[in-house]
């Protein structure tokens, strides 16, 4: 058989129509640009619709209100600064843990199936409605499994003060503070009387500004130097008659053991917490909220990182591992700075994926209605997405305005924050190789 | 026509090249030998890539590894600094000693060994840092220098590296503005910077035009009066310009080693012959 030239077999092909390829060519760019063209239109209705409801809303005086029953003096003071909470506390537990997990997944672990199983596990867990984490929020940290009783009668807690309230025979109410340790009744009994010469004497009972008359009963706090402070019964030695609070230092005292007879009872006891305090279960706190957002971006904070460190030419760690770096030194020097901009730029859009959830948040018990900015991280809470569904399903027509006003609000954050995620990419990310 | 001899037909164990067992004394007579390796085999998974390799690299003597692709050259390399240990399914055993110690063991410290055995890759990979911080890298990772020492460090490494005059005027532009060539020096400023005794070589001009090839080679030539050398190359008359000991591999096993110029003029072995000439690889 002889096989006949390549011009030949050439030609032997059917002709395809010029005029149909160009016709399915030009379907194929109107599918396309329809496409696009109804994605933008609607945002555009969206943004349309919305701005001209909430426009008016959007005052100063919608930042600086809390939510009220009174759509004319409701504002997102509460959510907003809610949202800030919530938001710094996810971005604080969520960053460091999602980047060093990416690094460890990257650039540490051994490439098995352990390490293979525990990736496809992250990206399944970045397709879980953000909803189930609300449930696993709930669970993990505003019960904590029960462990530490119920969120109204907190077990365990941490940074408060706790107070007596005494009433002296002037009528005026003198709060005495009370060291951990007294409240739950084993006092410090030993070294006080010998080492007094050491303590700074505060005198704060009966009657603070009144003077000191011999032979009084009074609370004065033993301050010592190395920070703990006792409070005592004492009786003083005054010379003369009496002697003025300022100079209490001229009077001496005896300290007394309070007991059950002779110790004035406080007639109530209050609670004061610190911008620190921390009680266990957390409760719906805004600690529960953050770290359950955190929850929900944790797996695409860590896939985000860990292909920005995949992006990383390998002769960068080649080179430097051939140097003698350890591999430590290799990721600080090398693999991190290369990679930082694509791990800021997917911790910006997940933060932005943070602020704009309701549900998880919802199901965790966050408070629809807030009148207060939160204090401390046990702070009852709100953000703007479960602000705006409060009031997006609320009969009135005025609140709807506010719901348009706080969406405003929110479109504004977000673009911020995906502005400056193009900022970074556009403008920080490095040619690497 | 191309005439390959079957590889059972092993040159006589007595002759002065034996790639067998131990290399016989004073072959090739040089100094003392800087890395010695008996019976290295190497694995990729269940793939043998190095079968029974014993070498001498002579100290402060360049010695180039020859062969066809895939014959097992760059992996014999990167088991002198453990680079390997980077592949997951790598494995060897045999012995391969530096200067006495035994770079396989399990208690060989890997950063120092790397410290003391530099790398230069195939392709120039300059950090995407200034070319100061560039050669200051290694030196940097294993002590702290004050500011005047790492300046002449930077110096002199720029300098033996025949650098020096190129970049004096701009230590702090970014190493990725350099050429090819000169990236490629840079990268062995780097390596020698940290203070090696031995110099890797994979293929270090492949990617370069034939002038920064030539410069690469003339500072080759110069490093060798410092440190020892072993490069790996494709190119035969690279090896034999520039190496005093080559040895040439094929199939993961070497099938001969001894002077570069014996290598080249009288190789014992019909399959060196072959290759040296051009017949086949």
């Amino acid at each position: 058989m002889t096989i006949p030239n390549l011009t030949e077999i050439v030609g032997r092909g059917t002709l395809r129509g010029n005029a149909r390829r160009a016709l399915a060519n030009r379907v194929f760019l109107w599918f396309c640009l329809m496409g696009t063209t109804l994605a933008i239109l609607v945002l555009f209705a969206l943004l349309f619709s919305i701005f001209l409801e909430g426009w008016s809303s959007v005052t100063w005086n919608f930042f600086d209100n809390f939510a009220s029953r009174n759509p004319s003096a409701s504002g997102i003071k509460g959510p907003l600064w809610g949202s800030v909470w919530v938001c710094a506390i996810c971005a604080i537990s969520a960053l460091p843990l999602g980047i060093g997990t990416a690094i460890y997944l990257e650039e540490f672990a051994p490439r098995n199936r352990v390490t293979g199983f525990i990736n496809l596990n992250i990206m399944n867990l970045a397709g879980v409605p953000s909803i189930v984490y609300g449930i696993i929020g709930l669970t993990a940290f505003a019960r904590m499994f029960g462990g530490f009783g119920s969120a109204s009668d907190p077990t365990v807690l941490l940074g408060y003060s706790y107070y007596d309230e005494y009433e002296s025979m002037e009528g005026e109410v003198v709060r005495v503070k009370v060291s951990a340790i007294e409240r739950d009744g084993d006092r410090v009994e030993d070294g006080v009387q010998a080492s007094l010469a050491r303590w700074n004497i505060w005198v704060a009972h009966p009657a603070p500004r009144a003077p000191l008359i011999n032979n009084t009963q009074v609370e004065v706090l033993l301050d010592s130097d190395d920070g703990s402070d006792v409070w005592r019964t004492a009786i003083a030695h005054v010379e003369g008659t009496s002697v003025e609070r300022s100079t209490a230092q001229s009077a001496s005292f005896d300290i007394v053991e309070v007991s059950a007879a002779n110790a004035m009872k406080p007639i109530t006891q209050s609670r004061e917490d610190s911008w620190w305090s921390v009680s266990l279960p957390f409760g719906s706190s805004v600690l529960a909220g953050g770290l359950t957002l955190m929850l929900v971006i944790l797996p695409v904070v860590i896939i985000s990182s860990q292909e920005a460190l995949r992006a990383v030419p390998s002769s960068l760690r080649q080179g430097a591992l051939a140097l003698g770096s350890t591999r430590w030194q290799m990721v600080r020097e090398m693999t991190l700075p290369a990679a930082i901009p694509g791990i800021m730029t997917g911790a910006i859009l997940a933060m932005s994926r943070a602020i704009g959830e309701a549900a998880p948040l919802l199901v965790l018990g966050g408070f629809l209605l807030v009148f207060a900015v939160p204090e401390n991280l046990m702070s009852d809470f709100t953000v703007l997405p479960l602000q705006i569904y409060n009031w997006a399903g609320r009969p009135q027509a005025s609140f709807h305005a506010l719901a348009a006003g706080a969406i405003i609000v929110q479109l504004v954050v977000l673009l911020v924050f995906n502005g400056i995620a193009v900022f970074i990419r556009q403008k920080l990310q490095k040619n690497l190789s | 026509m191309t005439f390959v001899r079957p590889l059972t037909q092993e040159p006589s164990m007595t002759s002065p090249h034996s790639p067998q067992g131990v290399p016989t004394e004073g072959s090739p007579p040089h100094a003392p030998s800087a890395v010695a390796i008996r019976n290295l085999n190497a694995w990729y998974g269940s793939f043998q890539a190095l079968t029974n390799i014993s070498l001498d690299i002579a100290a402060q003597r360049v010695t180039a590894f020859i062969g066809p692709s895939g014959c097992g050259k760059s992996t014999f390399l990167r088991w002198i600094n453990r680079m390997n240990d980077t592949i997951p399914s790598a494995r060897a055993e045999g012995t391969l000693k530096l200067h006495g110690d035994d770079i396989l063991a399990r208690s060989m410290d890997v950063v120092e060994l790397r410290r003391r055995v530099g790398m230069v890759f195939q392709k120039p990979n300059p950090f995407p840092k200034s070319i100061y911080d560039n050669v200051a890298f290694g030196p940097r990772l294993h002590r702290v220098y004050s500011k005047s020492d790492l300046d002449m460090l930077v110096e002199q490494s720029l300098r033996q590296a025949a650098l020096w005059n190129e970049v004096k005027d701009r230590l702090r532009a970014s190493a990725l503005s350099l050429s090819g060539g000169q990236q490629q020096r840079l990268c062995i400023a780097r390596a020698i910077a940290a203070g090696p005794e031995l110099l890797l070589m994979d293929e270090p001009c492949s990617a370069l035009d034939p002038k920064s090839t030539l410069a690469i080679e003339e500072l080759i030539e110069q490093l060798a009066e410092r440190y020892t050398i072993v490069i790996v190359t494709h190119n035969m008359q690279q090896a034999a310009r520039v190496s005093d000991t080559t040895a040439f591999f094929f199939e993961g096993q070497m099938i001969e080693w001894g002077e570069t110029e014996a290598i080249f003029t009288t190789p014992t072995n019909r399959q060196t012959e072959d290759y040296v000439t051009g017949r086949f690889g």
